[in-house]
Formats: structure tokens, C-alpha cells, sequence
């Protein structure tokens, strides 16, 4: 499971594996501020870090870079 | 008048025999059976243990679905005041029973539910908060205490008294809070806990801090493009209109919606009422937080083998820790039943 939150201390803490910082709590995998062509490509830059981060190996919680 | 209590008992304690009698359909007695005896000693003149029901381990546990309301339907005959279940001690179908039992009657009568089990009884967790359960030993040699608790406790819920907080009362903590007024400040209280700690004495947190699990961390995924990914979110998006009523806090429920055929989240569609944060900007655009125009795109390149057709969705907002311990182990479940092998979680 790839874990994104715009608070990934509190996943942390209870132990999820693999966590990936959001961009907001309001918005987590976007940028309103963004023309929408930016926004998208924001959305796939960190879905794509999701994504990876299931093909790795993690032995304790991990916070991974967002970018 | 004394008031009516009902008793409900397992085969063994029921006196109907042990293990191989575990299949024993739920029968009714008049009056006190085996430890109902103790029971209605503890209970003296106030109340009477009119009718005791008797119910196999086994059957209860493999076909809770019509036994269930059969040993409803006795109790309710018996038109008790209060229904006490066990105790069950460290037994695990028994406590299981018991629980259910409570519950249900909870639920079907509305009279208080008193049992005993010992902590770590399976029917412990995730105990109705309408049910009392008395600590009892691992073993029927604490008896007599889990009785007596059992009764005390008993006679409180029929007169009408409140019961005292859960570790002077000696009972399961239902998760209720009560305010009261103390004698000392909080910042009094709190310096206090600090001097306590500091000089290595014992002090008690007014806060219990929920025990949260160690995860073991799944394998890697080998190969995204042979990979079925599910999308799970606690974001709050449901449908317009939320049509299935998920709460914006403490929300009871998740829902799951068919994302087949969909190449994005539209906000003409989705909507999202999560209560904890302002949600103007998913609703906007629920693919903020359920980024289904990305992961179908991947799809159709094959770089994700397939996303699997449903979105599973809740409110993450001021969930308690056990509500959301037990519904994540039964969606985890579902993924895992639906043959998903990887998820994307998006939490707000």
C-alpha cells in the first residue's frame, strides 16, 4: 500500500509502511493555484511516486521524497 | 416487585455437557442454572434470575445467524429487567457468544447487559459500549469475584446508578467519557504528573494513548504493469447527493463505487463531504485526492496492469482508532478477496 497524506507525520507514527507527502490537505494530489496542464502534471509526478513506492523494499515506516 | 434478570450460559456451564455437546441448540430453563446460583445469591432479594438459557459454543459461533435471534426471542420471553451472559473467562467462543448475545439484546430489548470476561477474551474486543463486561481470571476459580462484579454492577444498571469510571468499577472500558470536576487544575494535575515522573513514581495518564499495531510491511510489487491496483480513500468523496449518508465525522460507514468505465472523477458525478478540512478544492475536482484521470491513462498504457473497477471511500474524521482498526481489516479483506494487489491510499 502506498500511504499519501498531507500530514505523513501521523502515519508515521502509527506504523504505515510506505507514505508519501501530499501536496495539502485540501488538496492533496493537486494545486488549484496551477493552470490545469501543470496541475495534471503534478498529479502524475506524484502519483508516479506512489507507484514506485510499491516496488520497493521497506522494513519499517518510510516516508519517501514527494519529489 | 424484585426485578426480573435473565441468565444465558454455554453448554458446559449450562450443564447440558462439554465439548461434544457444543452443537447443543439454545434450550430454556426456569429459574438459576449452575453459576446462576451464585448469581442469584450475589443478587439477594432485590432481583430474580427467572430464566436461564442454555446455548452450544459451536452452534452459536457457526450459525449465529438464526441462533441468534432464537436466544433473543427466549430472553425477550422472560421479559427481563437485565440479562446477564457468562461469565466466560479466557474462553473465546464463549465470550464471543456472550458478547453477541449482549449486543443483540442491546439492540432487540434495551435492557442492560451485564457478562464477565477476562481481558484478553476474543469477545473483548470490539465490545457493543452498551455492554458492561466485568474483568474476570482466565478460569472458572474466579468465579465467585466475576459474579459478584457481575451482580454489583447489575443492580447499579437496574437502579438506575451511575456507574463509576471503568478501573475503579473493575469493568471493560466502554470508551465512554464522563466530565466531572477535579480538584486541581489541569495545569496543577499536569505539573503534578511531571514531578511523579521526574522522581520515577507511578502516575496515571488521563489520556489513554490508543496502542497502535506494528505493521509488517508488504513485499515490493515486482512488475506494475502485471500489478491489479485498487484506489482507497478517506478523503471523504462520495457521490452527489451522498445518497449512502456517510457521516462527515466519525463516519459509520464505507462505501464502494464502481469506477468501470470512468476516465476520470467528475465533480458533476462525485462530490465530498469530509467535515475535517475545507473541501471546496476536491469537490472541484475529486481527482485531488482520487486520481482516477492519471491511473487510467497508466492503464491504458499498460503501465499499471489493471485498476481494479471499485474506489472504496470513507470520512477520516475523528475515526476512533478501534472503529477504524475494524473496518480497515474488513476492507483489507475485500481487496484482498477482489485479487488487488497493490493500493494507493489517499488520507487527507
Amino acid at each position: 500500500m502506498a500511504y499519501c497524506s498531507a500530514i505523513p507525520s501521523i502515519p508515521i507514527s502509527m506504523g504505515v509502511p510506505r507514505v508519501l507527502p501530499g501536496i495539502a490537505v485540501t488538496h492533496l494530489l493537486g494545486n488549484p493555484a496551477l493552470p490545469p496542464a501543470d496541475e495534471r502534471e503534478l498529479r502524475e509526478r506524484l502519483t508516479a511516486r506512489a507507484l514506485a513506492m510499491l516496488t520497493e523494499q521497506v522494513a519499517k515506516p518510510t516516508l519517501f521524497p514527494s519529489a | 416487585m424484585a426485578y426480573r434478570v435473565a441468565h444465558y450460559l454455554n453448554q458446559f456451564f449450562g450443564g447440558i455437557g462439554g465439548e461434544e455437546h457444543a452443537g447443543a441448540a439454545p434450550i430454556l430453563r426456569e429459574g438459576p442454572v449452575g453459576p446462576g446460583a451464585v448469581l442469584q445469591q450475589c443478587l439477594g432479594p432485590a432481583a430474580a434470575v427467572v430464566g436461564t438459557v442454555v446455548c452450544g459454543d459451536n452452534r452459536m459461533a457457526e450459525r449465529a445467524e438464526d441462533t441468534l435471534p432464537e436466544v433473543v426471542e427466549m430472553i425477550r420471553g422472560l421479559r427481563p429487567d437485565l440479562v446477564v451472559a457468562g461469565p466466560a473467562f479466557a474462553a473465546g467462543r464463549y465470550g464471543l457468544a456472550c458478547a453477541m448475545v449482549g449486543a443483540s439484546v442491546r439492540r432487540a430489548l434495551g435492557v442492560p447487559v451485564v457478562t464477565a470476561l477476562s481481558a484478553d477474551n476474543p469477545g473483548a474486543a470490539g465490545l457493543d459500549p452498551g455492554v458492561i463486561a466485568v474483568i474476570a481470571g482466565d478460569t472458572a476459580v474466579t468465579a465467585r469475584p466475576a459474579i459478584e462484579g457481575m451482580a454489583r454492577l447489575g443492580l447499579k444498571l437496574l437502579r438506575g446508578e451511575p456507574l463509576g469510571p471503568a478501573d475503579v468499577e473493575g469493568y471493560i472500558p466502554t470508551g465512554r467519557r464522563v466530565n466531572e470536576f477535579g480538584e486541581a487544575s489541569g495545569a496543577e494535575r499536569m505539573v503534578e504528573m511531571l514531578l511523579r515522573r521526574l522522581r520515577r513514581e507511578r502516575f496515571t495518564s488521563e489520556v489513554v494513548v490508543p496502542r497502535f499495531d506494528d505493521v509488517t510491511p508488504a513485499p515490493p510489487v515486482r512488475d506494475l504493469a502485471e500489478t491489479v491496483l485498487g484506489i482507497v480513500t478517506t478523503s471523504g468523496v462520495v457521490r452527489q447527493g451522498n445518497p449512502e449518508g456517510v457521516e462527515s465525522w466519525r463516519a459509520t460507514k464505507w462505501v464502494r463505487y464502481s469506477l468501470a468505465g470512468l476516465d476520470r472523477m467528475s465533480a458533476e458525478e462525485y462530490t465530498c463531504v469530509h467535515g475535517g478540512y475545507d473541501n471546496r478544492h476536491v469537490r472541484a475536482d475529486p481527482n485531488r485526492t482520487v486520481p482516477l484521470d492519471v491511473l487510467r491513462e497508466w492503464e491504458k498504457r499498460g503501465r499499471i496492469g489493471r485498476l481494479h473497477e471499485v474506489l472504496w471511500s470513507t470520512v477520516g474524521n475523528v475515526m476512533p482508532v478501534e472503529w477504524a482498526r475494524q473496518r480497515g481489516r474488513e476492507v483489507a479483506q475485500e481487496l484482498r478477496d477482489a485479487g488487488i494487489q497493490a493500493v494507493i491510499l489517499t488520507a487527507t
